[in-house]
């Protein structure tokens, strides 16, 4: 329950919302099976209703986790498309600061408030403290690894070997996000093939639960 | 030919209606497969699929016309030159905006076109020129780390379709299979058939079958293009307005 109210809490989500909902449609559930029951009596047929609520409690309560990793996952992407940006302008002779203030026109509105922040925190910190907190909000540790090559930049001088040591970080942490990107993409697609065996499985639980009532029927008559 | 992909989904959607009324000899079941085959072909599949193929293709271009501007205009150090060459080996739809692009000069044509392209990359490109313009220097020494980004994304997507698409074709004959073991039960098991088909238990697993076909293709659909259904909702009131 800890981890489910840390994720809904990080969605900016309620539990008693989120708990309400699951009820209703744990209600439609009931009532399905309820109507079922009174139309055909005991029967195979409320395995319907009841599969479909356990597959529905399933999903319900994993999509949270899903969809926090999702959004984390999305910041790092963001991180990867947006230094991108930044590396350019670093590149091109910008200073740090002004290669990040040209980048958040580049970035979402969440992003662009993480960016403000840590343009907020230099301006008043001139300690390594604004670029920790900002990559903080990343569970890369590549990312870390960057932002306190980016921090090396403005604290000893934006010489050619910081930025080769900021390019070479980057570069890797790109890499490694286009690869993992592609993977992952992949891996959905992987897990989507199992698909068409439950397809077969339905197929035979069709024809045993067919031929289950055909010999019940028999019986019935001998 | 230009509707290729509807009368593949008719197609599709008569086969799929046609086996499900050969499984169940219910033409109700069968007129239902079929039609929501079809709703789900038209709504979803193609509209998925093609603003896939779009994205993609304007993704290659966009590449393909970065790289061929800046190495262009390095040798020629002239924006027009620079975007003859880069426009060359564009595709028809690019060709479409010749009419517009030729009232413009230099800047303004490369400016113009990134609401054709609709990346980032582009935009950053248009920086880089800006930059250029501004203080001279060397283009392509400018532009190195943007043409980096610009192939790891190219070669990343490229490997990810060639793979997706294997993947694709696997899941196709899965379901084949599975579509062949839904049909046998009535060709192999034809001696049960005549009391299966008034079995509300058989009818209701076959039906639950090509429910869970049609909604699986449209979720492997989905999971392979990204293209979500409200973004075609609201793609299609657009075009509906113009």
């Amino acid at each position: 329950m800890g981890r489910l109210k840390k994720d809904l809490q990080y969605l900016g989500l309620h539990l008693s919302k989120e708990l309400l909902w699951y009820g209703f449609f744990s209600l439609a559930f009931i009532g399905l099976g309820v109507a079922l029951w009174l139309w055909r009596g005991l029967g195979f047929v409320l395995l319907f209703p009841c599969l479909g609520f356990l597959v529905f409690t399933f999903f319900y309560f994993t999509r949270y986790g899903a969809m926090v990793k999702a959004r984390l996952e999305a910041l790092n992407r963001e991180f990867v498309d947006i230094f991108t940006f930044f590396a350019i302008y670093i590149g091109d002779g910008f200073t740090v600061y002004s290669a990040l203030s040209k980048v958040k026109g580049y970035a979402s509105e969440g992003f662009a408030l993480l960016l403000d922040g840590l343009l907020d925190g230099i301006d008043k910190d001139k300690s390594v403290t604004p670029f920790v907190d900002f990559a903080s909000s990343f569970h890369d540790v590549l990312v870390k690894e960057v932002m306190l090559a980016v921090y090396q930049m403005v604290d000893e001088g934006e010489g050619g070997v910081y930025i080769r040591q900021f390019q070479k970080l980057f570069g890797r942490l790109s890499d490694t996000r286009h690869a993992l990107d592609a993977e992952k993409r992949l891996e959905r697609l992987d897990t989507l093939s199992f698909l068409p065996l439950a397809g077969s499985g339905i197929a035979m639980l069709a024809l045993t639960m067919s031929i289950m009532e055909i010999m019940g029927g028999l019986t019935d008559v001998l | 030919m230009k509707r290729k992909g509807e009368i593949v989904s008719v197609l599709a959607s008569s086969v799929l209606g046609g086996t499900a009324y050969l499984a169940t000899d219910a033409w109700y079941i069968g007129a239902a497969v079929g039609i929501l085959c079809l709703v789900g072909g038209f709504f979803f599949v193609l509209p998925s699929l093609r603003e896939f193929m779009r994205k993609g293709r304007l993704r290659h271009e966009c590449y393909l016309f970065i790289h061929g501007y800046l190495v262009a205009l390095s040798v020629s150090q002239s924006l027009d030159k620079a975007f003859e060459s880069a426009s060359s080996p564009m595709g028809k739809e690019f060709a479409a905006l010749s009419p517009t692009l030729s009232s413009m000069q230099g800047r303004e044509k490369v400016e113009y076109l990134a609401s054709y392209f609709e990346a980032d990359l582009y935009r950053m490109f248009l920086s880089i020129l800006d930059l250029y313009l501004d203080r001279g220097g060397d283009v392509l020494r400018l532009s190195g780390e943007l043409t980096a980004e610009a192939s790891r994304i190219e070669e990343t997507e490229k490997s990810y379709e060639k793979k997706a698409a294997r993947k694709g074709i696997s899941f196709f004959f899965l379901w084949v299979l599975s579509l062949v073991i839904i049909v046998f039960l009535r060709f192999g098991l034809q001696s049960f058939f005549a009391s299966l088909r008034h079995s509300v238990a058989y009818l209701a697993c076959v039906g639950v079958f090509f429910l869970f076909f049609i909604a699986s293709s449209l979720f492997y659909v989905y999971a392979h293009t990204g293209v979500k259904p409200r973004f075609l909702i609201r793609k299609e009131k657009a075009n509906g307005a113009s």
